[in-house]
Order: structure tokens, then sequence, then C-alpha cells
């Protein structure tokens, strides 16, 4: 009697649990649930600069460029640029037929009301300086023109970037988004930090030379779906709750081996990691102390171990797939692992494994990087560096570093750190005083040449970015790692097909399709 | 009562204002820089423009001075924006706040439900086996970590047996985090019952009442339960606070859309008028829940008056 009762009891729970799972099964066919750590910050285009926001932003709105797996500039929003001699004014032309999702048109007007937005002093826009310094707007037919205080060639390449992206006018109403652009996927709604919808925008027509669907993306809904912890992202994913899921390292390393499941990288995303120095303290104000640290690394140990596989070794400060990437000329410049060497400049320095250098190896908390970190320690000692690694919340990394850099005395300090962007401009943001975290090298060879690469273009500008990675490699200040390295992770089952990363580790979803 | 009540609030309101003036100190001596942190995907700003960003959020003023501004503007009833995403920090943290306090209030139920009884009984049976036995347990549900739980009951539920959905949002997401808070914060309940319940078994009220004859049930419910409730409710107030906390690990774990995980977002990035925001609001639920049982008192023992 007390069996049945129990037995009855446990169908009775049973029961109601199947109940309220009813809603557990596998999303609609027609809908991408695509689940990540974070929500958007914002849907202002224009006051954001977070990964996980343009990532949403990129299916709402468009650019005025797009840009091909080479950094090739094609047609987006406007179908040509031409710019002056003097390189300080650009005439963009618009595409005709551009709608915004409310009906308007997005015409030259448009254009020029976000110029006029993001470089505002009062918008305080983080995005403002991809447009370089702009000195006026005006709009004549379908040609917005543009001209800039100094010149500044990279602004088409940006134009094609997500910073750069650009909204239509309707969505800004004093203080509140509204999120109207002209991309492929409209607005639905948004429960903050839980999930935001997007519809498919049935009158879109493609022009991204990267997409191959010339119309509406195939499925109806994109779905974007908070879930913080990797675990639960991976259930989600497993349990057919989420089409895509950004994993862990490790999961990602399990699932490329799993047939039913495919693992997304970003090879177009434009990042690059590398190592530095506070190269003020010594012994790494020396070129020859800081080439040391890269003979000692060997970048294929953190590729293969570190990042199983799922980064490639890069060795150039320019990432690859943007302009001025030549990884022959840059190991050539460069160090590529030779443990002998490194112990060999050591030993000319007075330091070797009888008698270490001691140092610090200030890092900050990456997923995947820690196995990357110890590794390298290793290496280190390996040629008689003995490095302490220091852990640090970013923010806390940071403001760390922006004093340790300025150092001119203290315990030496190696460092890793990484950059992205659709254009090696990113060069000046590091290495020109004061530079990220006062990483800047007072230089007047290098502040010509940063500078100097503005005002060019095509091989003239190739040349001389050459030229600066040549300056940074040969006198040791970076030491290039690998490519990709956060954010560029996405996994889905294998019966999806069609989806990319492009530049800046940004998804695209109009050719995703899920076969039954 | 009145003057008591009056008086209290006014406490109240000068233990905000202190929180208030703390955080917005103790936020400028944890390192980092909410607009590097901005700027440090993807965007490269020049040195004056991210000069320009600062004085534009009012960072380049002194901290003293950014203090003195944000006291106003919460006396004028405005938390200020958020420095990622320019939001309104009250409705970011309003939006939310009703889902962790739903988050507290069930898995309070289910703390509760466990822990009285349990720690009731084990007094009851204090010394013995059931005792041990029940206070072993409790020292393990206080010691499992409550993001460890979370992943194998979700894992468990939601992934091998398919009951329940990972993160749909919905009530049904409220029960496997309110069950990981319940169970993690039952123990603590029963250990503190258990506790206040020796004390009230050792009474002379409770031998007079065993020696009149009556009933064991009768003495237990009319004689024992009632004088410990004062006790209870102290200890129910004390576990909501642990479990407005512990709704932030939480909440993280089940993809619960509360204030725990948006001031966890928040406090990594150093995003200063959610943090002060989320503090406030906190310190308010906290201290209104302080206010609530301290009238409790007075309405469970008459005994109690407040001049």
């Amino acid at each position: 009697m007390r069996y049945q009762c129990e037995l009855r009891r446990s169908l009775a729970v049973c029961t109601v649990l199947v109940g309220l799972g009813a809603g557990a099964a596998a999303a609609a066919t027609d809908t991408i649930i695509y689940a990540r750590p974070q929500d958007a910050d914002s849907l202002d285009a224009h006051k954001v600069s977070t990964t996980i926001s343009f990532q949403v932003m990129q299916q709402v709105y468009n650019t005025l460029f797009s840009l091909d797996d080479k950094g090739g500039i094609h047609p987006g929003m406007a179908e040509k640029w031409q710019v002056s001699d003097d390189g300080l004014t650009y005439r963009f032309t618009m595409r005709d037929g551009v709608m915004c999702h409310d009906g308007s048109t997005f015409d030259a007007a448009a254009a020029k009301w976000n110029f006029d937005r993001v470089t505002s002093p009062e918008t305080a826009s983080p995005n403002g300086s991809s447009y370089g310094e702009v000195a006026s707007t005006a709009v004549e037919g379908k040609d917005l023109i543009v001209t800039l205080k100094a010149a500044y060639s990279p602004l088409p390449a940006f134009l094609g970037g997500v910073l750069s992206i650009m909204m239509c006018p309707s969505a800004i109403q004093g203080e509140d988004v509204t999120a109207v652009g002209t991309g492929p996927w409209k607005y639905v709604s948004w429960d903050r930090n839980n999930e935001l919808v997007l519809e498919r925008n049935e009158g879109y027509k493609n022009v991204h030379p990267l997409i191959k669907n010339p119309g509406a993306p195939y499925m109806k809904r994109l779905v974007f779906k908070t879930i913080p912890e990797g675990p639960a992202r991976m259930a989600a994913l497993r349990s057919g709750e989420a089409t895509f899921a950004e994993p862990s390292l490790a999961d990602a390393a399990e699932l490329k081996n799993d047939p039913e499941y495919k693992v997304y990288t970003a090879p177009l995303s434009g990042q690059q990691a590398y190592v530095a120095f506070a190269h003020k303290i010594p012994p790494f104000d020396d070129p020859r102390a800081r080439r040391a640290v890269g003979y000692a690394i060997d970048r294929n140990a953190c590729v293969d171990i570190g990042f199983q596989g799922l980064v490639e070794a890069s060795a150039c400060p320019i990432a690859p797939g943007l302009v001025g990437h030549d990884g022959a000329k840059c190991e050539e410049w460069g160090t590529t692992y030779d443990p002998d060497k490194a112990k060999e400049i050591l030993a000319e320095l007075g330091y070797g494994l009888d008698k270490p250098l001691k140092a610090i190896f200030s890092v900050s908390q990456l997923q995947g990087w820690d196995e990357c970190h110890v590794i390298i320690q290793q290496q280190l000692k390996e040629v008689g560096i003995e490095a302490e690694i220091e852990t640090r919340q970013f923010a806390a990394w940071v403001d760390h570093m922006s004093k340790v850099n300025d150092m001119t005395e203290g315990t030496p300090t190696i460092w890793t750190m990484g950059m992205s962007g659709v254009d090696p401009d990113y060069l000046v943001f590091l290495w020109q005083r004061p530079g990220y975290a006062n990483q800047g090298i007072e230089d007047a060879t290098l502040d010509g040449m940063l500078r100097e690469q503005r005002a060019l273009t095509g091989e003239a500008r190739t040349a001389k970015l050459l030229d600066i990675q040549r300056f940074l490699l040969e006198n040791g200040y970076e030491i290039p790692l690998f490519s990709p390295g956060w954010f560029w992770l996405s996994a889905s089952k294998s019966n999806v097909d069609g989806f990319i990363q492009i530049q800046v580790a940004m998804p695209l979803f109009n050719d995703v399709q899920i076969k039954e | 009562m009145t003057n008591y009540i009056i008086r209290r609030f006014i406490v109240a309101v000068a233990i905000l204002f202190a929180s208030i003036i703390g955080v917005s100190l103790l936020i400028h001596v944890v390192p980092g820089d909410p607009v590097i942190m901005m700027i440090a995907q993807n965007s490269n700003p020049s040195p004056e423009q991210i000069e320009n960003m600062r004085k534009a959020l009012g960072l380049d003023r002194p901290v003293w001075e950014q203090t003195v501004i944000y006291l106003g503007k919460v006396l004028s009833g405005d938390l200020g924006r958020s420095i990622f995403g320019s939001q309104s920090v009250a409705m970011l943290l309003f939006d939310r706040l009703p889902n962790t306090l739903a988050l507290a209030a069930a898995a309070m139920v289910i703390a509760t439900g466990i822990g009285l009884p349990l720690g009731f009984f084990a007094a009851y049976r204090q010394g013995t086996w059931i005792d041990s036995v029940l206070m072993v347990g409790a020292v393990l549900g206080v010691s499992i970590p409550q993001f460890w739980l979370g992943l194998i009951l979700l894992l468990f539920f939601s992934l091998t047996l398919e009951w329940l959905p990972v993160a749909s949002g919905d009530y049904r997401s409220l029960l496997l985090p309110a069950v990981t808070l319940g169970v993690t914060y039952s123990a603590i309940i029963a250990r503190m019952t258990r506790s206040a319940m020796i004390e009230v078994f050792t009474e002379d009220f409770i031998r007079t009442a065993r020696a009149k004859g009556l009933p064991e049930a009768l003495v237990l419910r009319r004689h024992a339960l009632k004088p410990s409730l004062i006790a209870v409710v102290t200890i129910i107030a004390v576990v909501f606070g642990y479990l407005m906390g512990g709704a932030v690990v939480v909440e993280n774990v089940f993809a619960w859309n509360g204030i725990g995980r948006i001031a966890l977002e928040s406090i990594n990035r150093r995003d200063y008028p959610m943090i002060q925001g989320f503090i406030l609001v906190f310190a308010t639920v906290i201290v209104l829940i302080s206010i609530l049982i301290d009238l409790a008192y007075a309405w469970l023992d008459p005994r109690i008056t407040y001049r």
C-alpha cells in the first residue's frame, strides 16, 4: 500500500514537471536562436563600442560599404566614393533604393545625420575616431561630401566596418532608440538581459560580397538569447533550445570532434594577440632583451596546446586579412622559436639558467589564455627568465599596466594584449604616445610613419604599414602570437548551414538554413 | 508606535545616504576606468577623444564633486544613466527588481518549508542520531557551492531529463534557481531554528505544560512554537538578505533576469551609475525588510512595545 502511494506521488511529480517542461522542446525551425554570455548595452550605434552590442546592430543596421575576405571595399548603402588629391575631401555616392525599416529612404541626408551625430562632442561617441577628424559635411544630390581636417585614408575601410554602422535618423527620438535601420533583420522586441527578437526584412536586397543570399534572410526570426554561464549555454545548444551558442574553449575543442556539431572560428576577425613589454624598465629597454623573449616563445605551442588549434599562429602586428599583413616578411623581421639564440642573447646581457632574469608576467583574464600564459612562462624559464604570472581582472589590469608602462625602473614586466579592427590604423592607437595603457613608444621615426600611413593609399600605404611592422618587430617591441582570440567561437548542430563570422567577429545570418 | 516608525524611517534614510556616499567613494578606490573599458574592444580614439568622453560622463570631476552631484540627482528621483549604453539606471534596475524579489521569495518559501520543520525536529530529538543526521545534512547544505548545485540541477533536469527549459525566462525558469537557493539556505534556517528551539525547550513553561499533562503535540504547537516565532522571524529576515545576495550568483547560472546579474556585469565593467543604483536599491530592500521585521515583533509578542 505504501509503495503504491509512493509510486502515485512520483507519477504526480513527473506529470507536473513534464507539464512545466512542455516548452523545453527545440526552437521552431524558422527561428535562429543565438545564445551568448551577455546582452547588448544599447542599440544606439553611436554610443556603444562593445562587440556584444555590435553583434546585434550588424543585423539591424548597415554600413556605407562592405568588406570582402581580403579587406577589399565593396558597395554597401553607398555605391562608390571619390577622394580629392590632398586626401581631405571625400564624395560618397549613395545607392538608390536603400529603404529604412519604417519605409523612409536612406539617402545622403541620412548618412550626413550619422556623420554629424557621431562626431559631435555632445555625443561623446567611443566610435567617433573611425570617421577621422571631420571638418564639415554637406549633401549634393545623391552625394555626401565630407571634408576632413587631416588626411585619413582608412576612412572608406572603416565605413565598411561595424564601428561605422549607420542608423536611420528616425531611430533616435530624444534619448530613446527605436532601432530603425536598413539591415537584413528588423527589430521586434527586447526584454533586456533575456532576449532580443528580430524578424527578417522581407524587402532586403543584399550587396555584401560575403553573403550569397541575394534577398531577405532564409529564416523568419532571429533571437539573441542571453545565457551567462558556459555550461548552461552548452545545455541549451545540446537540447536544441539554441541554434547557436558561444562555447568555452574546452567545449569547442570537444564539439569540433563530434560529427553532430559544427564549430565556427572567425578567421576574418582582424584580432591580433601579442606579447609586449614595459619597455622603459631595464633590461627590456634594450631591444636585445625583448627579442630574446621573442626567440624563447613558440607561438605554435600556444596555438596547438593552449588554444586546441582553434586559433592561427600569426607573426605580424597587423592581423591576417587586413591590409599590410605579410606573414613571410614578418617572420623574416621578427623572432621565431629559437631557444638557443635566446640563451645566447641573455648570456650577453648577463643572464642565464644559473642567474635567471626575474620578471613579472602581467596578464588579464581572457577565456583560453591561461594555458597559453603558463606555456609561455615555462618557455621563458627554459632560457633563464623566471616570470611570475600576475592575473588581474581586465579593468584592473589596464589600470595597473598604464602605471607600469610609464615607469623607468622597477621589476621587468612582460605582458599580453590583443587588438582588433577592420583597418590596421589601430597601430596608431596602440603605439603612438601615449598609446593604449600607455604602451606608446617615444620615437620620432615611428610617429612619422604612423602619421604618414594615414595620408597614403594603395601600395604606398601598404609599404608604409610594412615599414611600421618592421620597426616594431626588429626592435622587439611586439612579439605577435596568434589570431583571433576573444569572442571568436560559435557552435551549432551539424544540420545548420550558411553561418559566417566576418571582421571584428561579427556573425551573419542571412545565409543560415536549418535542415529538418 | 507612530513615533517609533517615523524615527525608524529617518534612520533608514540616513543609512541609505551613508551607503550611497560609501559606495560612491569606494568604487573610485577600485582600480579600473570605465572609459578605457568602453573603448577596449574595438574603437581606437585619440587621447583628446578619450578626454572628451570622460568629460561628457562627468568623470573628469573630483570624486567628492561626483558624489555630491549624484546625491543631488538621487534626491530629485534620478538615478542617472549607465555608462555603457546610456540607459536609464532606474529603468534597468526596476524592470528586473521584481524578478529578483520573486526568486528570493520563492527560494524563501522552499528554504523555510524545508529548514523550519527539520530544525524543529532536530531540536525536539536533540542528541539522538536523527539530530546528528539532520545537522550533518545541514552542514553539507551550507557547504555546497550554489553555482555547482545550480549547474548539476540544470544539466540533470534540462539536458538529461529535458523536463525544464535551460533559459525560457518565464515562471518555469524560476523553479531550479529557487530550489538551488532554497536548498542551500534551508540548511542555515534548519541550524538556526534548531538553536532557537533548544533554548525554548529548556524554558520553565514547557516543563509546566508537560507537568500539567497536556498532550505533547499541544505542548509543541501552542507552547513551544509560538515563543520561538520571534527568533524564526529574525532568522527569516537575515536569510532574506542572504538570498538577495545569493541571487547574484544563481541568476547568472540560470540566466534569470534579475538585478544580481546586471550588478555583476556592471562591477566588472566599472559602470559607476549602475553600481551606485544597484547598491541603493539593494540597501533599500534590506532596510525596508528590517523595518517590517521590527513591526512584526510587536505583532507576534504583545509584550514588545515601541516608544
